[in-house]
């Protein structure tokens, strides 16, 4: 079943246009890296398939239901790490996934986002206060913000940024975990290629509010296993076949 | 701005700039708030003639009878005016974006002694502009009001002064002071404030007024209140009157935390399918809560100063009528509290001319007002 179908998206800032007519299909069970340079729109991307931008033209299909007609249900069904400068500084870290579970009718919070959390030696931070801890703890919750419940399609922005070795390795398991063993689409936006290369199953690459560039599984197997060739690489070349100086 | 001065000064001034530009490029939004702005001044200004200016002023006669206390007092603000400008600024330079950037300590010092001086002498404008307002509807100014003027304008710029002479560092060490933690923890738990479908919002909101409560800041209307205090007043009266006010003081700040937190809840779950239905339900109970206390104080208050248990009723009524609006203004633009600021003093002044000229048929007025902005509200994605 396809989890995310985007169709002619496009946005602009006044008069600055970011996205233009972007095409997109994941299936469930995949794992997508979005990459491309600073300012290619990557984040006003993720923000309109998280309903937090309304773009101009397009159509966003999120799990089978167009975001524009029932942004309810559409919403219902992505999950989305919240940006950490947002997080609220007078509640606690636990106070914080209940509010999620509340906004998503969950009676609390699920067991796999406490093991998620323990994985992410978070469980310590959980009776604190937001307003004490630190930007790695800040983005450890604002995954599991974004990954209660599990939903069908899982959006995340660099969101190894500020993670100790040890917990960005148990998300990429997990993440890996919610694609394998619960048939759900991540789509993770990030610059660590040499990261994404080995957990990701498709790679696409966004320049100039375009989709320039896909590699599927087949052709990510075949970098991996070249050890004159790599993801980051591959992307330069690209990038410069599409006429932009790389900045990644 | 040269290397004389902070660099923080040619940002403030490229900040104007933008605001003017910006508010240039929406010139029709920002005449409706010129407009509703001094349709308010005018309502207010209405207001003020019809106070009684000669029952008003026993705090000042009082103070005067001892010359150097009202300039104590008034070099005290002056300090406190010009020290909270220097110590704001220093705790922005250093942990705001200009914290790693090479500024001559010189430039620093001269910038920050500007800077804290002004802040004095808009202490001494707002003094003076509150002691000539109450001249103007006082009949008997001329036994005070060249003294108080005399005693403000020689104690103000003393307690700035003596900020200015402060070095940076003693701004600095003072802007870097840890803050009691438990300041926003509540003293006891309100859990009926809850909805359950959308856990501690109500908590949050609560702790952001105890935060803003706690941290002071906001007892300045007391300076107001203590200047309007009738001649040979009771205790109970006066204690009557300090009741009100605190109450009225209390329930704008609790009104302004609750907008606040409906704000950024608002940006907090942008992305999860929250029904605005719940939105309201979650974030309606700490208002009303806030709206209950301060109807139970400020109605002892009124009653303390021997007020009809009618007035009392129309207090709560309005203040209950300031609530609706307020929060289906929250609501309506929770991704722009600014504006939500600007509609309500637009709207009340809207709605403060109608009762002046329609009496309560204003309350139609009203409820079409808060029935479309509450429609609107929930229309937004």
């Amino acid at each position: 079943m396809t989890a995310l179908l985007i169709e002619g998206l496009s946005h602009a800032y006044v008069q600055h246009r970011v996205l233009n007519g972007v095409e997109l299909r994941l299936e469930r069970g995949e794992f997508l890296a979005l990459i491309g340079p600073n300012g290619s729109g990557k984040t006003t991307l993720l923000k309109c398939l998280a309903g937090i931008l309304s773009p101009q033209e397009g159509r966003i299909h999120i799990d089978g239901v167009d975001l524009a007609a029932d942004p309810q249900a559409a919403k219902s069904r992505l999950g989305f790490a919240v940006d950490p400068t947002l997080l609220p500084g007078l509640l606690s870290g636990r106070q914080c996934l209940e509010l999620f579970a509340g906004a998503r009718g969950l009676p609390g919070i699920p067991e796999d986002t406490l093991a998620l959390a323990q994985q992410l030696n978070f469980t310590p931070w959980l009776e604190r206060d937001v307003q004490d801890y630190s930007l790695g703890t800040r983005q450890k919750l604002g995954i599991l913000l974004g990954l209660i419940g599990s939903p069908p399609l899982v959006i995340l922005d660099e969101p190894m940024n500020g993670l100790d070795p040890q917990s960005a390795f148990a998300l990429k398991q997990y993440l890996v975990h919610l694609t394998r063993e619960k048939n759900c689409a991540v789509l993770l936006a990030t610059h660590a290629l040499e990261v994404a290369e080995r957990f990701i199953t498709r790679a696409t690459l966004l320049v100039e509010g375009r989709l320039v560039r896909h590699w599927d599984a087949q052709a990510l197997h075949a970098i991996r296993h070249d050890p004159e060739n790599s993801l980051e690489q591959a992307m330069v070349e690209a990038m410069a076949a599409s006429g932009v100086a790389a900045e990644a | 701005m040269n290397r004389h001065f902070h660099p923080w000064l040619a940002e403030l001034r490229e900040l104007g700039r933008a605001r003017l530009r910006r508010a240039w490029r929406h010139r029709w939004e920002t005449l409706f708030h010129l407009l509703a702005w001094s349709a308010l001044a005018g309502v207010l200004v209405w207001g003020w003639t019809h106070v009684d200016g000669d029952r008003a002023g026993v705090v000042l006669h009082l103070l005067l009878q001892q010359a150097w206390l009202p300039v104590l007092l008034s070099a005290v603000l002056g300090w406190g005016a010009a020290n909270g400008v220097g110590r704001a600024l220093m705790s922005e330079w250093q942990e705001g974006w200009w914290n790693a950037t090479p500024v001559a300590e010189a430039a620093t010092s001269r910038t920050l002694r500007i800077m804290a001086f002004l802040g004095a002498v808009a202490m001494l404008a707002v003094l003076a502009g509150v002691l000539l307002a109450l001249a103007s509807v006082a009949s008997h100014w001329r036994t005070w009001l060249v003294p108080a003027l005399t005693c403000v304008a020689i104690g103000v710029p003393l307690g700035g002064l003596a900020a200015m002479l402060r070095s940076p560092r003693a701004f600095a060490a003072e802007s870097r002071k840890p803050r009691a933690r438990a300041v926003d923890k509540p003293l006891f738990a309100l859990p009926m404030l809850e909805w359950r479908g959308l856990p501690h919002l109500a908590a949050w909101q609560r702790r952001e007024a105890l935060r803003v409560w706690r941290h002071g800041g906001r007892f300045w209307p007391f300076l107001g209140l203590g200047l309007i205090v009738p001649m040979g007043s009771a205790g109970w009266s006066l204690f009557g009157l300090l009741l009100f006010g605190l109450s009225l003081i209390w329930f704008g700040l609790a009104l302004r935390a609750a907008q606040d937190v409906i704000s950024r809840a608002d940006a907090l779950m942008r992305a999860e399918p929250l029904p605005f239905t719940s939105l309201c339900k979650a974030t309606l109970r700490y208002p009303l809560w806030a709206w209950l206390v301060t109807c139970v104080l400020g109605s002892v208050g009124l009653l303390l100063q021997d007020a009809r248990p009618l007035a009392a009723a129309f207090f709560a009524i309005g203040a209950l009528l300031a609530l609706g609006l307020q929060l289906v203004l929250s609501w309506r633009y929770r991704r722009a509290p600014w504006r939500a600021r600007l509609r309500l003093a637009a709207d009340a002044s809207v709605l403060l001319v109608l009762l002046y000229l329609a009496g309560p048929l204003a309350l139609v007025a009203y409820a079409a007002i808060v029935g479309r902005h509450f429609f609107l509200a929930r229309k937004l994605p």
